[in-house]
């Protein structure tokens, strides 16, 4: 055990006198983890997507009923400003205003509708905002079916009473008062417009997600440092002094793999911290501390597999930092860590998935939003990466050695 | 001298085979407690190769090695052998300290702080002892790279060209070192290109030629054993 601890405290000490390397392990990765942080701020503490917008509505009609209705578009949280005019210009003018979309409301239109011959609310839609059209487009559409279904059952009670003997200038007299008292409760009822945010298969908080996707990067990277030191030890004949000191070679590259642990876990806590303490990320996030640990430990393991097999298929240690680094770059973007995906087609999702980094990302994932699922899910395609990337590197070493 | 003496380290008929290549044939040396030892022979004779055998840095491909009469040392090879590479095994952006006490802990060494400034004093470095070893001079690195081996205080010290690629004065120093150490009790095993080095430190010397040992004993009888008018000579 002392040798593990010796070994780790050198490798320490080793990292501490090389400035590059404490800023490219410690310091780049705030950094960059900041500047994401920086460049999603749009997105990362909001409820959708789509960013609330301005609507303009030209009230032709300009009543107490159809101000009445406006009130209650207003209460549509997904419009930032839903501005009223009465100015016929604005027809031409708003798209210039950069305004989404336009609802024209015509003249007489409540009048219209209580007599059950409704003139048509017109949307005029800005060619730069397709999304945000066809999303009032969807709400203009609802409300005019909720008027048309509000007249429905006014027709309903008006046949029905017509068929008991209601005699017709009784009738008559009160269907209005009826049509527009039964059409303002129908749109009074917006609860069926609220809005219901949808969870995905983990009830995601963005920045987390963020933290998870950036230390599934950084371990990849970690794995490279713990090579070259393998390979320094080497060139510095320090494998012979440590043959002749009976250490075994298992043992310096289990503490190397301890030695990145500790590292990964330093950058996890600070940027864990970070995330929790510095940054509006809403919902506390807890984990379990032991599973925290296995998935970085089995994360470190197939990195440092994959990096050994790639050294092992190279030809000297230059062309294996340049391909470790680009294959990690590579299963970075497929494994979702730099941007989630969803547009590629099924296969490099699936693959995406499956590779180290989409493998640890789940497991991050899991880890704080999801304890309920069996981490096996994650462990075994780990240990698997890791177990089969280094028996396939020794396999080749070996191979390699042969034909020399 | 040998009758009288206890066996440091015995190897018994040694072969090593690489790529299907014989390196060493059939070796049996003995070296006493207390002597200095000195392998020498041309390149390629396979000399690091035994020494790697010794020091437990290579397996054999037959034969066997014995310690201070255990005939099976592999668990106390590690506290009776200090080995020093051929090349200057250190960490040289630690210091002379470090790079000590973190073979001190490795050795698992008590009171290990004491133990390395009692080599730093001994190899005079205590001076420069924070200095990272990369600002060293050669002479101060292979010093230090003897210390590293002294640091768990072993009896057999093994030197791989303990003196190559340094000015002479730093030579000096560390032949020095090694006739100090020498009075102490322990014994050497060193091998030199250096045709007068082994005039100045081996008690017997071994001449090692394509694997096979040609000779072993005192270098005074060495030139009339092979004829020859120089050590040079019988190096090349």
């Amino acid at each position: 055990m002392h040798i593990l601890f010796a070994i780790i405290k050198k490798d320490f000490q080793l990292i501490l006198k090389k400035p590059l390397a404490i800023i490219s392990l410690f310091l780049l990765p705030l950094a960059f983890f900041g500047i994401i942080h920086y460049g999603y701020s749009d997105v990362l503490y909001k409820d959708t997507f789509i960013a609330p917008f301005d609507v303009l509505i030209l009230d032709k009609e300009n009543t107490t009923q159809s101000t009445f209705l406006i009130n209650q578009l207003k209460q549509t949280s997904i419009f930032e400003n839903l501005r009223v005019t009465h100015d016929l210009t604005a027809q031409d003018t708003f798209s210039k205003l950069g305004i989404p979309a336009l609802i024209i409301i015509p003249e007489n239109f409540t009048t219209t509708t209580s007599i059950g011959e409704n003139l048509p609310i017109t949307l005029l839609g800005n060619p730069d905002f397709p999304i945000q059209v066809s999303l009032v487009e969807n709400i203009v559409k609802s409300t005019t079916n909720l008027i048309t279904a509000g007249q429905s059952a006014i027709n309903t009670y008006y046949s029905f009473s017509e068929e008991l003997g209601v005699p017709q200038n009784e009738l008559n007299s009160s269907f209005q008062q009826v049509v527009l008292r039964t059409m303002f409760l129908t749109l009074s009822r917006w609860d069926i417009f609220k809005e219901i945010s949808q969870e995905g298969l983990y009830n995601l908080n963005i920045s987390f997600y963020i933290l998870a996707a950036s230390i599934t990067v950084f371990m990849g990277f970690n794995s490279l440092p713990l090579m070259k030191m393998i390979l320094e030890d080497r060139y510095h004949q320090m494998n012979q002094r440590f043959r002749s000191a009976k250490v075994p070679f298992i043992t310096s590259l289990f503490s190397k793999l301890l030695f990145t642990l500790l590292l990964t876990l330093l950058q996890f806590f600070a940027l864990y911290l970070l995330t929790r303490y510095l940054l509006p990320s809403g919902t506390f996030v807890n984990f379990h501390l032991m599973r925290l640990l296995v998935l970085i430990f089995l994360g470190v393991f197939s990195f440092t597999g994959f990096i050994s097999l790639i050294m092992a298929f190279s030809s000297s240690y230059p062309t294996a930092d340049i391909v470790g680094n680009l294959s990690l770059f590579v299963m970075a973007i497929l494994g979702g860590c730099i941007y989630p995906l969803s547009s590629l087609p099924q296969i490099f999702l699936n693959f995406g998935q499956n590779t180290i980094h989409g493998t640890l990302l789940n497991g991050f994932l899991m880890l704080f939003f999801d304890s309920q699922t069996h981490f096996s899910r994650v462990f075994i395609p780990l240990f698997l990466w890791g177990i089969v990337s280094f028996s396939a590197s020794n396999f080749l070493f070996n191979l390699r050695r042969d034909f020399q | 001298m040998s009758e009288n003496k206890f066996i440091a380290i015995q190897t018994d008929h040694i072969n090593m085979e690489y790529r299907k290549k014989k390196v060493l044939k059939d070796i049996n040396l003995t070296v006493y407690q207390g002597e200095v030892f000195g392998l020498l022979g041309p390149n390629g004779a396979g000399k690091s190769t035994l020494l790697s055998i010794m020091a437990n840095v290579l397996k054999p491909s037959s034969g066997n090695i014995f310690l201070l009469g255990d005939k099976n040392p592999k668990n106390s090879i590690q506290k009776t052998i200090g080995f020093v590479p051929q090349e200057i095994a250190l960490y040289p952006t630690l210091s002379a300290k470090e790079n000590l006490l973190f073979w001190a802990n490795i050795y698992h060494v008590e009171d290990k702080k004491q133990k390395t400034e009692e080599i730093l004093d001994f190899l005079s470095l205590s001076d420069v002892a924070k200095i990272a070893v990369n600002r060293y001079s050669s002479g101060m690195k292979r010093r230090l790279n003897i210390g590293i081996s002294l640091i768990h205080n072993p009896d057999i010290l093994i030197l791989d060209e303990p003196t190559v690629g340094i000015d002479l004065d730093s030579k000096l120093i560390i032949l020095n070192k090694i006739l100090a150490l020498k009075k102490t009790g322990k014994t050497f095993i060193v091998t030199t290109h250096n045709p007068d080095e082994p005039y100045k430190i081996c008690d017997r010397v071994g001449i090692l030629k394509k694997g096979e040992l040609q000779y072993t004993g005192k270098i005074e009888n060495i030139l009339s054993f092979f004829n020859k008018k120089s050590l040079e000579e019988i190096m090349s």
